[in-house]
């Protein structure tokens, strides 16, 4: 049974609130499942001013507010990391800058598997 | 203590409206704010004004307090039976009895419900809308209105008395009384131009009769409709974006959440923590037209002003289509139909909710939510405030909201404390508790010019000389 907590519990910032909630929406999927189940490693989250640190351990998650430390890194306005979870792509705006990586960048490629959100109707 | 009036009102209407079983007098004796409760002795359920005439009549030959209620969800404990005596339930009279598609008006019973008035507009005349509050779906309309609750077309109509067209009530007397067009039975299309009696029901706390029938305000629903939520950094600029854009006079609804309501939302009962680099509230702008080009130009020019006070240093995130945001978020659908049930605020362990909500001047909402907030910090509270311009911005709601155990007897104690201090802070500042609980009254009759105080005692008098009316409520001290 995968597990999302929160490294001090009810210290979260929206960013957070918002993550976790797709994440579990997502764990609901097979895909989404099996691409949790696999994760390890640190992504460092930020949108805006706001920034998270998503742990995860092959089946877990701790989030926690802000850290410095991590595998992997994305960061971008809060409209634009929306954006990707609502399925506008994360070619363009790495491209063009908005979204910025860093590290082991293709651990993002499953991260979106668990942030996207079902296609408009 | 009812002195009879059970056999008599069993008598005259029958045994199936005249309750007085344990789980009835126990279901009225209290309400979900930290206000104490009180039993009654009697819970009524008029079908008809000829049932509510005659529990009246009966009431005050016998001097028994009588409290009209529908949803018993009123924030400020008006439906609380002080002093005992008769629940007047209303529900049962919950007929929609007329909609004019051509004068837009809408006559109803008191027990008519919001989701009832939206129900039967969708149904029948969809070319017709309503207003809708974040009430719960089940209460009523007519208290609202007489209460001068707001909703979500407040912003251009102001608050809920303003819809008022005519009414007809049962004086405590026995008299039945009819107001504008109804006075002489036309079509109850405005009040003017007779003198405006309906202001003797509202804000009166229902002490001076209960009102049978109301025709209120409708108007024409628009084709489309859209919802954008931006998320604001800075509380001044998020304010100063809604007077601009109040002063603009396109939007149907403009607010303000604070963050803290959005995390409730997520599912955190008590969200007292802030990351110092999160939003502080989420601006909405509820917008609409007959036209696809209009409301294309409306987002357009929404997203300008926007950038507008990026150019000028105000940090805003969005705006975000509220059809993506549920998207991203299915629990923000809450916000997309009205009447909605905020269960976030409604179904947390042991059940207590409890505001205040007052109305003041829109140029002061920055300075009321920082204060506001500061005040529910000291109290270990989340700071859930809303704020909303109404009738063009004239004037505004600023309402901090505290959700709570109601089984705890420390909590509901400082849930009033907090509460007073709120009180008394937003009065200092300008603001007023609207649906305005006892305490209130109380706490500042000194303040209260002496002759309105004399006129509010005199009117009630005048229209209840016996004092049977919500004794206990709007009372100001000798």
């Amino acid at each position: 049974m995968s597990e999302i907590k929160f490294k001090v519990p009810g210290e979260m910032n929206l960013l957070g609130y918002i993550l976790r909630s797709l994440i579990e929406r997502n764990l609901k999927t097979a895909p989404g499942a099996r691409a949790f189940s696999k994760m390890k490693g640190t992504i460092l989250v930020g949108a805006s001013q706001m920034s998270i640190t998503l742990e995860f351990t092959g089946g877990d998650l701790v989030m926690a507010v802000g850290g410095d430390k991590a595998d992997t890194r994305v960061r971008g306005s809060m409209d634009t990391l929306l954006g990707v979870a609502l399925g506008h792509g994360m070619v363009w705006p790495v491209l063009s800058g908005k979204l910025k990586v860093g590290g082991k960048v293709f651990r993002l490629l499953s991260m979106l598997k668990l942030m996207k959100v079902e296609k408009q109707k | 203590m009812t002195n009879g009036i059970r056999d008599v009102l069993i008598q005259k209407m029958g045994k199936e409206i005249v309750k007085d079983d344990e789980e009835s007098l126990e279901l009225f004796s209290r309400d979900i704010t930290e206000n104490p409760g009180r039993r009654p002795e009697l819970v009524v359920f008029p079908r008809s004004a000829e049932n509510v005439r005659t529990v009246l009549i009966e009431a005050s030959r016998l001097k028994v307090p009588v409290y009209p209620v529908v949803a018993n969800t009123n924030l400020g404990g008006l439906a609380i039976p002080l002093k005992g005596g008769i629940v007047l339930n209303l529900t049962r009279m919950n007929r929609i009895l007329e909609v004019s598609e051509d004068d837009m008006y809408a006559v109803i019973e008191p027990g008519v419900t919001w989701q009832d008035m939206s129900d039967y507009l969708a149904e029948n005349h969809p070319g017709l809308r309503f207003a809708y509050p974040l009430s719960p779906p089940d209460s009523g309309v007519v208290p609202n209105c007489l209460m001068d609750g707001l909703a979500n077309l407040s912003l251009k109509h102001g608050s809920a008395s303003y819809w008022i067209n005519a009414i007809e009530a049962v004086l405590p007397t026995g008299e039945m009384l009819r107001t504008g067009h109804l006075a002489y039975g036309g079509r109850p299309c405005a009040n003017a131009p007779f003198p405006n009696l309906n202001g003797l029901f509202v804000g009166f706390a229902g002490s001076t009769g209960v009102v049978t029938r109301m025709a209120v305000q409708l108007w024409p629903n628009k084709k489309h409709r859209r919802r954008a939520f931006l998320l604001a950094y800075d509380v001044g600029c998020a304010y100063g974006l809604l007077k601009q854009l109040a002063r603009d006079e396109f939007a149907d609804d403009l607010g303000t959440l604070s963050l803290a309501s959005g995390k409730m939302l997520f599912g955190e009962y008590r969200p007292t923590y802030r990351d110092p680099n999160e939003p502080l509230v989420f601006v909405y702008i509820d917008y609409s037209s007959n036209y696809e080009r209009e409301i294309d130009c409306k987002q357009q020019i929404i997203a300008e002003q926007v950038d507008k006070w990026r150019a000028d240093g105000a940090r805003f995130d969005g705006p975000l289509d509220l059809e993506d945001l549920v998207r991203l978020e299915p629990r923000f659908a809450k916000f997309a139909k009205f009447p909605t049930r905020l269960d976030f605020l409604l179904d947390h362990p042991g059940g207590g909710l409890t505001w205040v909500g007052t109305y003041g001047p829109t140029s002061l909402f920055e300075e009321g939510f920082k204060k506001g907030a500061e005040i529910l910090a000291k109290y270990g509270l989340p700071p859930v405030v809303v704020c909303r311009p109404m009738l063009g911005s004239h004037f505004g709601v600023l309402r901090w909201i505290t959700v709570f155990d109601k089984n705890n007897e420390e909590e509901v104690r400082k849930v009033h404390l907090v509460n007073q201090e709120l009180s008394d802070m937003a009065i200092n500042m300008g603001f007023f508790p609207y649906k305005t609980p006892q305490w209130v009254w109380e706490r500042n009759a000194e303040r209260i010019d002496p002759t309105f105080r004399r006129l509010v005692k005199d009117v009630r008098k005048l229209m209840d000389p016996e004092g049977i009316m919500n004794p206990g409520h709007l009372e100001f001290p000798a």
